[in-house]
């Protein structure tokens, strides 16, 4: 009798127990991913990846756990850690990109970053190899125009116009205001009247020493390289016309060192100057027709925000 | 005669490394002959000299970068371009960093390569 009772007190004991174990589960999930999410929200970014693993490791099968993914990826990219960043993108890429995408999916997301990653670690090759992969994959037209876009702005930043303005141009008519493609085309016309200088030019004015630099508007090197150049020559010519040769042989190893100096200089001047009219050229593009794309994320859902500045 | 010599002489001490440890900083790979003359303006020159180049890295270390990375005669040339150009214009057409607590002007080797 008294087993009897046991094993049915046992039994309802047992199923009772069950249920309260789910939800407790159910509510720790949420407890845990919000803990995770207040980290974030703080910048407490080493925090918060410790707590989206430890979400991932006893949520496996949680809906949450791709964007937990996500999330570990955007904490590593905020501490500018750019190559665990990219490890945890290419995760998400990796286990759930056969799927299909839309803009909303946090897969198509991790594909953005990923390029983003590969931005900030001065790779854009395998940024723009990158997006092709996500072009071969997605049908939806966002996804597509938004790759065409950031395409189109990773070759603006090596200052390939040409490229960048064909891939602005394969964007659908629907999404072209959206991206203000007349405003960005009228400001890349203006590439062509970016002020360069010419390396070889600058190189052939040094032959006459400091002529390089002055091409290159820096005046104070031209003087300095005019003087020691002119100094050391005639130093040259005074210690062999009073037979000193072997003063001479030195004066003149350190003369040809400035004098091939000076026109290397005036040719590296010359890039340099290019590089930072063209640094502010695309930094003014930037300013005015840039279209800023976020990838944030409220826990309503996801989003991705626009940004330009008028 | 002897001012040309001046003048070369202020121009090349015109620079100096921030701090000098174990030979110049040298480490074991840049034993060769071709570092010897900035290993002597290291060790007694700019020892005496002091800390006044304002660019970074320091010419005297980037001479050694450049010749380390570029050969003996590249990293010749490259030296003699940066010791003209130290201090003068490039402080207004490079970025500037703080090291150490002063700033100075960033310029390393490649800065300067192609």
């Amino acid at each position: 009798m008294s087993h009897a009772v046991c094993i049915c007190l046992l039994i309802l004991f047992t199923f009772f127990s069950n249920a309260d174990a789910g939800d407790v589960l159910e509510t720790e999930a949420d407890a845990q991913f919000g803990f995770a999410e207040q980290y974030f929200s703080d910048q407490a970014y080493d925090r918060a990846v410790a707590e989206y693993e430890r979400f991932i490791f006893f949520f496996p099968k949680d809906s949450r756990v791709p964007q937990a993914i996500y999330q570990i990826g955007m904490s590593y990219f905020e501490s500018k850690d750019f190559a665990k960043a990219l490890t945890a993108f290419s995760q998400l890429t990796d286990k759930y990109g056969n799927t299909a995408f839309s803009m909303t999916d946090f897969s198509a997301k991790a594909y953005f970053m990923v390029s983003e990653c590969y931005l900030k670690l001065d790779d854009p090759g395998q940024a723009v190899s990158n997006l092709h992969n996500l072009l071969a994959l997605s049908n939806d037209r966002n996804i597509r125009d938004e790759c065409f876009y950031r395409i189109g702005w990773i070759y603006i930043e090596t200052s390939s116009w040409d490229k960048a303005n064909d891939y602005f141009g394969k964007i659908s008519p629907e999404n072209k205001d959206k991206y203000r493609l007349e405003t960005l085309a009228g400001e890349l016309n203006k590439s062509g009247s970016i002020p360069l200088k010419n390396p070889s030019a600058a190189g052939i004015f040094a032959v006459f020493p400091g002529a390089g630099f002055l091409y290159c508007n820096r005046y104070q090197d031209a003087l300095t390289a005019f003087l020691l150049n002119a100094g050391l020559m005639y130093a040259a010519y005074e210690a062999f016309d009073k037979n000193s040769y072997a003063l001479g042989g030195l004066i003149t190893f350190a003369e040809l060192g400035f004098y091939a100096g000076s026109i290397y200089g005036s040719v590296t001047a010359a890039h340099k100057y290019n590089r930072a009219r063209t640094q502010g050229f695309i930094e003014e593009l930037k300013q005015n027709a840039k279209v800023v794309l976020s990838a944030g994320y409220e826990n309503s859902g996801a989003m991705i925000v626009f940004r330009y500045s008028f | 005669m002897r001012i040309i010599f001046y003048l070369l002489a202020i121009n090349l001490a015109g620079c100096a490394p921030v701090s000098l440890h174990n030979h110049a900083g040298l480490s074991d790979d840049m034993i060769s002959p071709v570092f010897y003359p900035v290993v002597l303006f290291r060790e007694y020159i700019s020892n005496a000299d002091g800390d006044r180049c304002s660019m970074y890295p320091t010419c005297s270390t980037y001479s050694l970068e450049a010749i380390k990375t570029q050969g003996a005669v590249k990293g010749w040339i490259m030296t003699c371009d940066r010791l003209m150009r130290c201090g003068r214009d490039e402080l207004n057409i490079s970025p500037t960093i703080e090291i150490k607590g002063e700033y100075r002007c960033y310029d390393p080797v490649r800065n300067n390569l192609r």
